[in-house]
């Protein structure tokens, strides 16, 4: 079978909803760094956008419009700890097993194993939701890009697992 | 995300991204993007299978070192097993239910 197109049933959901359009960033050049490390002496970090946070943090609202904020899960964090907030995709399996979508858990068994160096002592999520204000991909590619290569080059981090929610 | 990723890698982190969707994957043009055919939600497959999250981890992760400038899409060959299709609205209105009957 096929994969599915995601594009034009979002179109018509978002015209459905009212919107214009369904907007998609498509740039032309792709930046790039090479890795300088073997993945067995690396510390791979993890970010996720699932809207998922700990019991102990402000969740995300699952209506959110262009939120940009992060939430830091240390990868000690108990799964039961955590919730995901966003009700766009069907979690009900997440709910019950985390690393579905967030696979903390298993980065620290790869870290076990050698396969990679370490899982970096802190990941993050984030739960942007709809894009409404123009200035949000920007804000996502300066301030916010600032700030989590800030965090990470505190932990040392040496790669990045980027999984969309 | 997909900006954040690209983002990343220009400020010195190398990154690779888990897609489920591949049409939008192959239109945002990222480093190192790997794609897997399954639904939603589902980016490591299903709960509790640890051996498959283990195998797709690996393949995703090794990606980082294998791909090739300027950007790279590794589709992965795992199967989903079943049909699927993904319906917009129909996980908030499952949730609004959940809450509901809470």
């Amino acid at each position: 079978m096929a994969p599915i197109e995601y594009i034009p049933i979002m179109r018509a959901y978002y015209q459905k909803l009212g919107f214009d359009d369904y907007p998609i960033y498509e740039p032309k050049g792709a930046p790039w760094t090479a890795v300088r490390k073997p993945l067995a002496n690396s510390t791979v970090s993890l970010v996720c956008s699932a809207g998922l946070s700990r019991k102990d943090q402000v969740p995300y609202d699952p209506q959110v419009k262009d939120d940009v904020s992060i939430r830091e899960i240390p990868a000690d964090t108990r799964p039961e700890e955590l919730v995901i907030n966003y009700s766009y995709f069907d979690h009900r399996d997440a709910d019950i097993d985390i690393n579905c979508v967030f696979p903390f858990q298993r980065l620290k068994d790869l870290e076990e194993e050698g396969f990679i160096g370490r899982l970096s002592p802190v990941t993050y999520a984030m739960g942007v939701g709809r894009w409404r204000d123009p200035s949000t991909p920007e804000r996502l590619q300066t301030e916010v890009a600032d700030d989590l290569a800030g965090r990470m080059r505190g932990h040392a981090v040496d790669a990045v697992l980027m999984i969309p929610g | 995300m997909g900006l954040i990723a690209r983002a990343l890698e220009a400020r010195g982190l190398p990154t690779v991204y888990i897609g489920l969707m591949l049409d939008i994957v192959q239109r945002i043009r990222l480093p190192r993007a790997v794609f897997l055919d399954f639904p939603l939600g589902h980016p490591l497959g299903k709960p509790f299978d640890r051996q498959l999250q283990l195998s797709i981890l690996r393949d995703v992760l090794a990606f980082l070192g294998t791909a090739r400038p300027p950007a790279d899409l590794l589709k992965l060959s795992y199967a989903w097993g079943e049909p699927f299709t993904y319906v917009p609205g129909a996980a908030a209105n499952l949730q609004a239910h959940q809450e509901e009957s809470k």
